[in-house]
């Protein structure tokens, strides 16, 4: 049985049939669909691309396609925490690289990588729209103004401590 | 349909209703290049090599899929379109991985197309490979055993253990025409009634009479010397090169129809002037046999002659009496070669003087190698500094030399040792030091100031215009494959000069590479399993001294096949109808213009019959569409994007996960090599493309 | 409790929330107090985040600004249980910085933006909410909208600036049986967030703006394109929505006309080539964003083949007040061939920055020193972006340029969505274009080979500048891939991606110049062609020491401070924090 271990193989289909249902299975839901599958997984598990294909007129080559179009989509599993380091000009002028580089050199990763405890992952982003208040850091959601170097390690070390 | 009027290129034109620019300017007569753009396809505007010039818009447009409308002025060939099509192309060279051809193909002079004959006889079509060798190579059996392998220096199988022995499989093909009695006589074309003088039987002129009959040309080959063969003849030992070698395949040349005047000394017996007047056109081949002086107080004495003259002699079969004790100065070819031979007459001590180390001896290692087996001595870092008659011969000074510090071209010269000086007793002394050229009979032909002539590197070309030249006699001694190769190149030229076309010889086309062997990513030589090279049989060195038999015996078929499956079939198997080099070569792009990253070598040949090689790929998006619009099989599609956007099965899968019938057929779709087919050999030079493909030229 | 009938609204846009908000509204819903408890959008002060409002019950207005929790604690001791105002930390419209920032002001698209709360109908209501609508379904004649808009002088905020009326006759003119209307708010350039506020904090104004666009072009069906980067913005447009259909202002036969409009939310999943029209509609139609060959023009055949009009979110926006007041009041604001107001999300090196809305036709100049308040800082303005990847740099002797977009696009930069950044002296501009380039080259599609590939090498080029390994020939490379990128690609992205660099070579060309010739960049950004002195100006307060991330200031405090060259990163932190102007760059 099934359902413990969430990600295994027939979980994701039990779900993204309950996607299809929910969202649509025209062409044109590609997205959503994809977005959904992340909502829930957390990121996209080839099954899901796998299982979406079978039961709706999308092909896997078009949804591998979409799926590595947007920068919203992963392919591979992410850690628990997902911090976000904005990379908007305003971020990018007020020091968003050294931010960047105080938490790879912190989490011993680089931008785009997962910690080997899978509990971090740390990605750059285009814009958060919070230009004012640069530079910006998102994690897992919430989004930190005026951030620096120090403040920004601060805010792993103050998780690590929670 | 209603007929539109346009301006193209400034001259009036029309076009119908719906017409793209692209359309109506090739049904102009004009040539847009175009990757992404077929007829059986949507129009996608995605490569822009297409992109021309319409007067009033701010870009430039893709003349695939933008319709012509009336009045409207466009320019397809005008310099902007020009350098934007040339930066078009440099991008995405800068972004492409491969080889067009393997580098064997690009290092060998002659432009053998090595990777394809070593394919046919890897298969056992012997015949086509000698076919294919000869396309570039007429003197296959000749040059089989006597060129130096520029191509085994660059082969990459060395990255795996060895080099191929692509040279003595060479030497294997052409040895199977006589083995089978293969009438080799190539087509020719008609005769087109015109003569041409080829001064000298050496590889160059014998190269540029095979090519030239074969274009319908009559040629005369005059020759000082009593038989063909110039320098491999004169200069290089028969059990290297058996003379019945060499006459066989002159003996194709007479065939095609070339006249052979021996005994026939240019100056001489026949004037420069002479054949300028009586022939459409001369090709001179005199090559550069004048031996260069050691310059040593004592070398006019009897006992001491040049390497040239020494072996020249013993190929004349002049009897020679040979002294006991020889010393043969130099580090050449030309050196080993006379010592071997004075071996071979009788000579009990022969010692080669050079004035470097060993490790500098320009001679070929496996020549040393035997030279040394069969009992020759090596006396390096010393040089000769006086010779002197002495009661029982010649007394032989030397001095000792040591390696300075390098020079500007990075080689360390050879100083003397003060204080060094040692005399031997010698009975001759053969000095193999370099060789001349006698130009003096040349008259108001341009030559340098050492006696070379002066010819278009590309064409051959001398400053009157219906001289051409190759060979030695333009580039001082120098290997005999350059010497093929410059007599082929001019034979190209003399056709086109005699027929007035403009003179370019045998244009290059563009050839991509991966780099020099430390710059190819390792995935292209890993999936190899290490195999020896295949060794050349030889007599054993005690059967070998006494006499003149050859001591290469050759490979037995089994061992050509063997030898011939250890090649990696380097090169592309699209390079002949690749649409980028073909673009690249007429545009004069560059894959040097950019630097930066490029796509990552990536090769999936896991499918039945096709193969997938991302790193050739150029995003044209063709193979896509044809999934999607004709083959309705969804197999390829886009994936990722900006510079990592990629074309790529559904999840990256491999090939052979596809399970469509209909997936080759992308193959047809591909401008590049980036998808092709299995069946579609490596060879770039299909055996009978030569004549009507160059004969068309 | 002595205050009675209050009513308190807590900023709660996403930028408010950045600055803390969350927290006070989790403390005053702790406080239980007689009073309304709401939120409201972002008013535009950024700066000054988080707000908090409170409506008096005789209808005075507070405006608390920079909220803290023990600011909170006073203003609920003194005013929400007081009953008197904090006087002191009152925001003060009309004299000193408050009235700096709103003199030249003149809200049109921002009107309710932090005045109301965005997840209530009845408030956009109460403030003349869908009386455009109204007026529109009443007249029942949508070319006359379309008329109305054309002579309101409304270009495309977006950035192109075609004019919106004449988009909307094009589609109008189509007689197809089905057109879509979509709304583009792909807000992508990575500097601007007018759009993010706009649907945040008054959503119901881009429905109504919508709506008409959808009657005036005869479409019944719409799309809102949202990046996904802005979950509240997507959480306030559905409410929006259900809100609208529930009081008929959507669904079927809108107030009781014959007219129906349908529309969706497509969120978009982060790719900034999806603000090209024709990749959008890719994107909605389920695919991969590339954009797609016109002709055909989206009026013609745009999503799934059908008639569409695409316009951004501060255009739609802009529409219900035209329709209100008259297409000549709005056009009575601006320039000659820019008309109206444009809304600037101006950040960066500034003292007040936010989101500002002015006439066209101000100067650069009143925007960025009197409304912004200029760097804040001894330095000086060395140039504002404008336009974002599209755009370029503005040198600080051009700040003169009114905003229009003619005048602004003989600058080369452009007029862009209204993404303003204001850089000063420690910003280098080779280090900009190559920030620039370093986004487009990752945004493009992949589809066209210059932007693909020629994007890159100019971003190669740029970094290899930056590095200190440039050489001479690298600006003639890339002032002529430039020009060939410009030429050949199929879409914006392409054509106007080398821009940044075009025009920080036009107008900051010596610093080019310095990184490749003099290996130094002045600006004291590029690690590898700078280095960081401290000056005798130092007064010993110890602050760089402390911060230097690698510990390579030394100093006694009090006296002069030494930076150890061997371990210093050069990464500028000490001349951030100096608050005594030592640390120079050499």
């Amino acid at each position: 049985m099934c359902g413990v271990n969430m990600g295994c193989v027939c979980d994701i289909k039990k779900s993204v049939d309950e996607m299809i249902e929910r969202v649509g299975s025209s062409v044109e839901m590609a997205i959503p669909l994809l977005q959904a599958v992340q909502s829930k997984f957390r990121y996209i598990p080839k099954e899901a691309i796998e299982h979406i294909a079978s039961k709706t007129e999308m092909t896997e080559t078009k949804l591998y396609g979409v799926a590595t179009f947007y920068s919203q989509f992963r392919l591979e599993p992410v850690g628990e925490t997902i911090i976000r380091v904005c990379h908007g000009t305003a971020c990018h002028v007020a020091g968003a690289e050294g931010v960047t580089e105080a938490l790879e050199k912190r989490m011993g990763i680089k931008d785009g990588e997962t910690t080997a405890d899978g509990k971090y992952t740390l990605e750059s982003v285009a814009c958060l729209g919070c230009c004012s208040l640069a530079p910006v850091v998102s994690v897992d959601g919430e989004i930190h103004a005026k951030v620096d170097r120090g403040s920004a390690v601060e805010l792993i070390e103050e998780r690590e401590k929670a | 349909m209603s007929t539109i009027n346009f301006i193209l290129n400034g001259k009036p034109a029309t076009a119908e209703t719906g017409n793209t620019i692209l359309d109506a300017a090739r049904a102009a007569g004009y040539s847009i290049p175009t990757f992404c753009h077929r007829e059986d396809l949507k129009p996608f505007a995605s490569c822009f090599v297409c992109a021309v010039e319409v007067e009033g818009r701010r870009t430039l447009v893709p003349s695939c899929s933008t319709e012509v409308l009336e009045g409207m002025v466009v320019n397809t060939e005008n310099e902007r379109v020009k350098r934007a099509r040339k930066t078009c192309l440099d991008l995405l060279l800068s972004d492409h991985v491969g080889d067009c051809q393997g580098p064997c193909m690009t290092s060998c002079p002659a432009g053998i197309d090595i990777p394809g004959f070593i394919n046919h006889i890897a298969e056992g079509r012997d015949r086509e490979a000698l076919e294919l060798i000869k396309n570039n190579m007429p003197l296959a059996g000749c040059l089989g055993r006597v060129c130096t392998r520029p191509c085994e220096d660059a082969c990459r199988r060395q990255l795996v253990e060895d080099p191929i022995a692509i040279c003595q499989l060479k030497r294997f093909a052409a040895d199977q025409a006589e083995e089978n009695s293969w009438d080799m006589v190539p087509e020719q074309l008609p005769s087109t009634g015109k003569k041409v003088a080829v001064v000298g039987a050496g590889p160059a002129g014998l190269s540029a009479a095979y090519y030239l009959q074969m274009f319908g040309v009559d040629c005369t080959v005059f020759d000082a010397h009593e038989a063909p063969g110039g320098m491999i003849r004169y200069g290089i030992p028969s059990y290297r090169l058996p003379r019945n070698v060499i006459d066989q395949e002159v003996e194709i040349i007479e065939k095609l129809g070339a006249r052979f005047e021996y005994n026939t000394v240019l100056g001489k017996d026949i004037t420069f002037p002479q054949l300028q007047r009586k022939y459409d056109a001369v090709f001179l081949g005199i090559g550069a046999q004048k031996a260069s002086g050691m310059r040593t107080p004592g070398e006019e004495l009897e006992g001491v002659r040049s390497g040239i003259e020494f072996l020249g002699a013993v190929s004349r079969n002049e009897s020679l009496p040979i002294g006991n004790r020889v010393v043969v100065v130099g580090g050449g070819n030309t050196a080993i070669d006379a010592a071997r031979t004075a071996l071979r007459l009788g000579a009990e001590r022969v010692t080669i003087l050079y004035r470097r180390a060993r490790e500098q001896m320009p001679a070929w290692n496996e020549e040393i190698e035997d030279a040394l087996k069969e009992g020759v001595m090596l006396e390096t870092l010393a040089a000769p500094i006086r010779i002197e008659k002495s009661k029982n011969g010649l007394a032989l000074t030397c001095i000792r030399m040591e390696l300075g510090k390098p020079d500007a071209s990075g080689r360390r010269s050879p100083l003397p040792i003060e204080g060094s000086e040692y005399t031997i007793e010698v009975d001759e002394i053969i000095a193999a030091i370099g060789q001349n050229i006698d130009s003096s009979m040349l008259l108001d032909l341009e030559v340098t100031s050492w006696g070379s002539i002066v010819a278009d590197e590309q064409t051959g070309q001398t400053k009157m215009k219906n001289v051409f030249a190759g060979g030695d006699c333009v580039t001082g001694a120098d290997i005999a494959v350059n010497a093929v190769a410059a007599g082929r190149r001019a034979a190209f030229s003399i056709k086109q000069f005699l027929q007035g076309e403009p003179v370019v010889g045998d244009p290059k086309m563009y050839n991509h590479s991966m780099g020099k062997l430390d710059e190819v990513p390792p995935a292209v030589f890993e999936q190899f399993n290490p195999q020896e090279r295949t060794a050349m049989p030889r007599l054993a060195p005690k059967q070998r001294a006494g006499g003149f038999d050859e001591v290469e015996v050759g490979f037995t078929p089994e061992q050509a096949r063997s030898e011939a499956a250890r090649c990696m079939e380097c090169g592309c198997r699209d390079a002949h109808e690749c649409a980028l080099r073909d673009f690249a070569t007429r545009f004069g792009a560059s894959a040097e213009r950019f630097t930066g990253d490029k796509r990552t070598y990536r090769r999936d040949d896991s499918h039945a019959v096709l193969v997938y090689e991302e790193h050739k790929c150029i995003q044209c998006g063709c193979c896509v569409r044809a999934c999607d619009e004709l083959l309705k099989s969804p197999c390829l599609g886009f994936a990722g994007r900006g510079f990592e956007a990629r074309v790529k099965p559904a999840l990256d899968r491999r090939l052979a996960l596809i399970n469509d019938e209909e997936l080759p057929k992308v193959a047809e779709y591909c401008p590049v090599g980036a998808l092709t087919l299995k069946t579609d050999a490596v060879a770039t030079l299909k055996p009978g493309a030569f004549l009507t493909s160059k004969g068309e030229l | 409790m002595k205050n009675k009938g209050l009513k308190i609204a807590v900023g709660m846009s996403t930028c408010n929330m950045a600055a803390g908000s969350r927290k006070l509204l989790e403390r005053l819903e702790k406080e239980s107090l007689d009073a309304e408890l709401s939120t409201m959008g972002c008013l535009g002060m950024c700066h000054a985040e988080p707000q908090i409002r409170v409506t008096d019950a005789d209808g005075r207005e507070s405006l608390y600004c920079a909220v803290n929790p023990a600011k909170l604690e006073r203003i609920i001791k003194e005013h929400l249980r007081g009953g008197s105002p904090v006087e002191a930390w009152l925001f003060n419209a009309n004299e000193g910085d408050g009235a700096a920032l709103l003199t030249k002001q003149q809200r049109i698209v921002l009107r309710n933006c932090g005045r109301i709360n965005p997840e209530s109908i009845d408030e956009y209501l109460a403030n003349d909410g869908y009386k455009a609508l109204e007026m529109v379904l009443k007249q029942n004649n949508p070319s006359e909208v379309c008329e109305t808009v054309l002579r309101s002088g409304l270009r495309g905020r977006g950035g192109a600036g075609f004019p919106t009326g004449l988009k909307w006759k094009f589609a109008l003119k189509e007689r197809r049986d089905k057109k879509y209307v979509i709304c583009n708010a792909d807000e992508g350039d990575p500097g601007a967030f007018m759009d993010r506020s706009t649907l945040e904090s008054d959503p119901h104004a881009v429905l109504e703006g919508m709506t008409i666009q959808a009657f005036s072009t005869g479409a019944n069906e719409g799309y809102i394109y949202c990046r996904a980067e802005y979950p509240l913005a997507v959480a306030h447009l559905k409410r929006a929505i259900a809100q609208s259909e529930e009081r008929g202002f959507l669904g079927d036969n809108i107030l009781g006309s014959t007219f129906s409009f349908h529309l969706h939310i497509k969120e978009g999943a982060g790719a900034f080539v999806c603000g090209e029209e024709t990749a959008l509609m890719a994107s909605i139609e389920g695919e991969r964003g590339m954009p797609r060959l016109r002709p055909p023009f989206p009026a013609q055949s745009g999503l799934f083949g059908k008639p569409t009009t695409i316009n951004n979110v501060e255009t739609l926006a802009s529409v219900p007040w035209i329709i209100r007041h008259g297409a000549e009041k709005y056009a009575a604001i601006g320039t000659e061939k820019s008309k109206g107001t444009k809304v600037f999300a101006l950040a960066g090196k500034i003292k007040r920055g936010g989101l500002v809305e002015v006439p066209m036709g101000i100067t650069i100049r009143e925007v960025v020193e009197e409304i912004g308040g200029g760097t804040g800082t001894h330095r000086k303005v060395k140039a504002v972006q404008m336009g974002g990847p599209s755009g370029g740099c503005i040198p600080a002797d051009l700040l003169d340029t009114r905003i229009d977009y003619d005048e602004i696009n003989r600058t080369g930069a452009i007029m862009g969505s209204g993404g303003m950044i204001v850089l000063d002296e420690t910003t280098c501009m080779v280090d900009v274009a190559r920030y620039f380039l370093g986004f487009t080259q990752l945004e493009s599609c992949g589809k066209c080979t210059f932007c693909r590939i020629g994007t890159r090498r100019m971003l190669e080029i740029l970094t290899r500048i930056c590095a200190g390994d440039g050489v001479p020939e690298d600006i003639d490379e890339l002032e002529e891939l430039a020009v060939q990128i410009k030429n050949t690609s199929l879409c914006g992205l392409g054509q106007t991606a080398p821009n940044p660099v075009l025009t920080t070579l036009k107008y900051f060309r010596k610093e080019y110049e310095e990184h490749i010739n003099d290996k130094k960049c002045r600006a004291g950004k590029c690690v590898n062609l700078c280095s960081y002195e401290i000056s005798e100006a130092c007064t010993g307060c110890t602050v760089c020491a402390h911060k230097c991330p690698v510990g390579a200031i030394s100093g006694e405090r009090k006296g002069q401070h030494k930076i150890d060259q061997e371990k210093c990163v050069r990464c500028g932190v000490c001349r951030d924090v100096c608050k005594f102007d030592a640390v120079k760059v050499i």
